[in-house]
């Protein structure tokens, strides 16, 4: 197993080398130049020479490719264009915000998906189940930020319970914890039903059945147990939806997490800012898929066997 | 009688004399905006443009993945750099990919699709691809190859062939998210812009009035809801009908 980690976690490493290959391309092809940009309009042929050469556009690509990595090894993203901040130490305080925001939406969902989802298997093509089944279509195919809008309106607006945005104390998480967890909840409650039907009919429950063992006991024993697996594979899958489904919350609620600083990059037209913000979610992403993937293996010891003798 | 011409005016038409009607008001059945524009054929209109981009969107991926998908799949020479490709798009998160590129230009309806049609082929390459693999080693590829038809021919006309029930299944549900993507941009003002109305783009701008006319975001956004559940339920119903006949 340790191979396996070993080798995954180097399979990554030319995945992260192009995604930083990619943002430093996408980037490089702006139009206009970026040092006139960050002198504004009325400026000096000296400043800008020497905002030129301290970005070192004067050099070759292949060179500023190298210098570009070098920076990015040494957690060095540049400087925001309008603030003057460094991006890294900016960077480094938002996403605390958006992880706490990730976490508990990812909590509601977990927890309430798989309960519907249980609900739903035990009442298995009822009335109750096609409801349930309804609402989670519902909430795959409703867009993160009509769900919120409609959330503000009737929560803050019409019944005036919760708070519409801001970032002060537990009333404020509620709102948009559920609004990002809403999609993977819906995802949750489908699996969680799918497997849940395919596991009660599995020999071993007709096993446990047949001892005489509680309803709830065969739940929780055997049926949870081997719920895992799937879960584990879509949270993995329906990470990057909260990453771009943070960016949309936060700017919505006014969460001052890493997503709403890239839309207010946007906004500005902060290039060093709008770079360092989508490679370091990238670098993020790639990394939870090397986690979900390890931990795959630590779960299901049927995949760790295969990935073992591979 | 309800269905009369009224309903279907200019978008664009300001008339700053009744602005934010509410619904069912007189000549404007839906009400107006702040600049006092119909809602009815604004929400219309918005609607064609953001399936339209959907569509093609879709069209856009579905091309550029199954060419990539049948060339990595039955040119073995090809295959590792294209997967090693798939891999590295796939690991960014789509619509931070879409926020990188359209940042950078300005945005137009044009610029909208190509990016979405962009940056969403690689599940389609990886599905034709798996599809391509299953196939070779069919008995009737060999024959073709044996009668010594050209590769060319065997892709078209044996090996694409049978790749269209999965692809039609993908195409149909991609329409969706790349209407969500479409919504989601033109809701940050990277999508569509201004004066031309887009789903995303309309929730966007009826936010600001959400105190006191809540229609001008509630309607677009249940339009969209509405759009994205049918394309989504159309792709399980097709999936179900198109797997049953295997």
């Amino acid at each position: 197993m340790i191979t396996y980690i070993i080798n995954r976690t180097f399979k990554t490493f030319p995945i992260i080398l192009g995604v930083i290959s990619a943002s430093f391309l996408l980037f490089h092809i702006v139009p206009g130049d970026p040092a006139i940009s960050m002198v504004g309009e009325n400026y000096k042929e000296e400043t800008l020479q020497q905002i030129r050469k301290e970005l070192n556009l004067d050099k070759t690509i292949l060179e500023q490719y190298f210098l570009y990595v070098t920076k990015i090894l040494k957690l060095d993203f540049g400087q925001s264009y309008i603030s003057g901040q460094k991006i890294y130490t900016v960077i480094s305080q938002k996403i605390f915000f958006t992880f706490k925001l990730a976490f508990f939406s990812m909590m509601f969902a977990i927890i309430f998906g798989v309960f519907f989802g249980i609900i739903s298997g035990l009442n298995y093509k009822n009335k109750i189940d096609r409801l349930i089944v309804f609402l989670s279509i519902v909430g795959i195919s409703s867009p993160v930020f009509s769900v919120a809008l409609i959330f503000i309106f009737i929560f803050s607006i019409q019944l005036k319970v919760l708070p519409p945005s801001g970032y002060q104390g537990i009333q404020y998480f509620i709102l948009p914890c559920i609004v990002l967890g809403i999609r993977s909840l819906s995802l949750f409650i489908r699996i969680t039903r799918d497997s849940f039907v395919e596991i009660i009919s599995e020999d071993y429950i007709r096993t446990a059945k047949s001892k005489g063992l509680k309803k709830h006991t065969i739940i929780n024993k055997h049926v949870l147990k081997n719920l895992l697996i799937p879960l584990i594979t879509i949270v993995g899958i329906d990470f990057s939806s909260y990453l771009t489904g943070a960016v949309l919350t936060e700017s919505i609620f006014g969460w001052p997490g890493i997503g709403r600083y890239l839309v207010d990059s946007i906004l500005q037209r902060d290039f060093p800012a709008i770079q360092a913000t989508v490679l370091f979610m990238s670098l993020v992403f790639v990394m939870i898929n090397l986690l979900v993937d390890i931990l795959y293996c630590f779960v299901n010891p049927k995949i760790r066997e295969i990935l073992i003798e591979k | 009688m309800f269905i009369s011409s009224y309903m279907f005016q200019d978008y664009n038409v300001i008339n700053l004399n009744n602005v934010l009607m509410p619904m069912f008001s007189e000549n404007h059945l839906l009400g107006t905006d702040q600049f006092g524009r119909d809602l009815f054929a604004r929400n219309l209109r918005a609607t064609c443009i953001s399936v339209f981009i959907g569509f093609f969107a879709s069209i856009i991926s579905a091309v550029l993945g199954t060419f990539l998908g049948l060339i990595s799949g039955y040119f073995k020479s090809f295959d590792a750099s294209i997967m090693r490709f798939v891999e590295i798009v796939q690991s960014f998160p789509t619509l931070l990919l879409l926020i990188a590129l359209i940042s950078i230009f300005e945005p137009t309806i044009n610029l909208t699709i190509l990016v979405i049609g962009f940056a969403s082929w690689p599940s389609i390459t990886r599905m034709v691809r798996g599809q391509v693999l299953k196939v070779r080693s069919e008995q009737y590829i060999i024959a073709a190859q044996a009668m010594g038809y050209s590769d060319f021919r065997i892709l078209i006309y044996h090996v694409f062939l049978n790749c269209l029930s999965p692809l039609i299944i993908i195409f149909t549900l991609n329409i969706s998210s790349a209407m969500m993507f479409e919504a989601g941009l033109s809701f940050l003002g990277l999508g569509v812009q201004p004066p031309t109305p887009s789903l995303g783009r309309m929730i966007n701008e009826g936010k600001d009035f959400i105190l006191s006319s809540p229609n001008l975001f509630i309607l677009p956004s249940l339009i969209l809801a509405m759009i994205i559940i049918f394309f989504n339920s159309l792709g399980e119903k097709l999936r179900e009908t198109l797997e049953v006949k295997k």
